[in-house]
């Protein structure tokens, strides 16, 4: 972060085209890499990082200070992402959707026993939880720190370690497992 | 070992423990390998995420997308605000237009309807007053009426501001 970003993002606030179109290009890889961590899907990370930054331009007068850009930025897009997990979640009460999925894990499973490969890790990333994924893709890919990451998700420290520490563990038993089924 | 420091392997890696916290853990990890074994496949899982996120990258296009967006829903919004303020003026100017034309005549009409609906009312009293049993009927064609209009109106409002 330096005072070049900060003079950035004070235009861009002002209502700065041109300012917001730097944002743009220096954020655009780190929310797209979060929604699509998140969402697995590269056409709707396409479509929340639109969203993020459609959201980030109208909102970005109401912005305190420049300081809070990046996590202000991640709130958004994480409000975006579980938007979008809660709107699936509803639409897998559909039984297509639903044998679809199944599908498509069985499909990887025998493609994994096939070429006798382990799971890579973002498809055992996939299968952890929302929380869990959201925890990890915060700290390893965001880069955010433990106290970052409790005022982002606003939790209490101990919390982010505890869930961090859970979700971790979670996945290492995911790839373990996927090791065993060679 | 009994005393497995398993909730904090994760916060250790990521070197978010107190002194005290790693001193601790460092010592068990001396002498326990399931703990040990654990620590490397953090660290390793660790490194894989970060490595396979770096490659991730939004598309090329992505930008220009999001600014051509910007673009038109500005110049939209213009638009429609400058069309909003059109409108109230363009029926005020033709009200002017149309009274300045026909203003007379307009003030002509105007008073001989009022003088019309004064007289029914007037008549209508009279009529009502000497039968007093036409009150009841009268009454409820009254409020049937303002429900009717009241509902028709609140129809209207509606369709209008979808
Ligand atoms: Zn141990």
């Amino acid at each position: 972060m330096d005072e070049e970003l900060y003079r950035i993002i004070r235009e861009a606030k002002q209502g700065k085209k041109d300012a917001f179109a730097i944002l743009v290009r220096r954020f655009k890889d780190y929310v797209y890499r979060y929604a699509y961590g998140m969402l697995g899907d590269r056409m709707e990370a396409e479509d929340v990082t639109q969203e993020a930054f459609l959201k980030c331009y109208a909102a970005l007068p109401r912005l305190e200070n420049e300081f809070s850009f990046v996590s202000w930025l991640q709130r958004i897009v994480s409000n975006l992402c579980s938007d979008h997990l809660k709107k699936r979640q509803k639409e897998k009460t559909k039984p297509i959707q639903e044998t679809l999925s199944q599908m498509e894990i069985s499909e990887a499973r025998q493609r994994h026993s096939a070429q006798d490969l382990k799971w890579t890790i973002e498809e055992s990333l996939k299968q952890l939880s929302p929380d869990h994924r959201q925890i990890i893709l915060l700290h390893d890919v965001q880069g955010f720190r433990y106290e970052e990451i409790a005022q982002t998700l606003e939790i209490p420290v101990g919390t982010v370690k505890s869930r961090l520490n859970a979700a971790r563990l979670a996945l290492r038993q995911i790839m373990k497992k996927g090791e065993e089924e060679e | 070992m009994s005393d497995h420091p398993t909730e904090w392997l994760s916060a250790y890696v990521d070197q978010e423990l107190d002194a005290a916290e790693r001193e601790q853990v460092e010592r068990h990890l001396e002498q326990c390998e399931s703990c040990l074994a654990t620590v490397t496949d953090l660290i390793e899982m660790q490194a894989q995420i970060a490595h396979f996120y770096r490659q991730v990258e939004a598309p090329e296009d992505l930008e220009q997308t999001i600014m051509k967006v910007l673009d038109t829903e500005s110049t939209s919004s213009t638009i429609t605000r400058a069309g909003s303020a059109v409108i109230p003026l363009f029926g005020v100017a033709a009200l002017i237009v149309l009274f300045s034309i026909y203003g007379s005549i307009l003030v002509k009409l105007f008073s001989f309807v009022l003088q019309l609906v004064i007289t029914a009312a007037y008549v209508m009293s009279h009529v009502i007053a000497s039968v007093p049993a036409l009150w009841i009927p009268v009454m409820g064609l009254a409020v049937g009426l303002t429900l009717i209009s009241g509902l028709s109106l609140r129809r209207i409002l509606r369709s209008s501001a979808q």
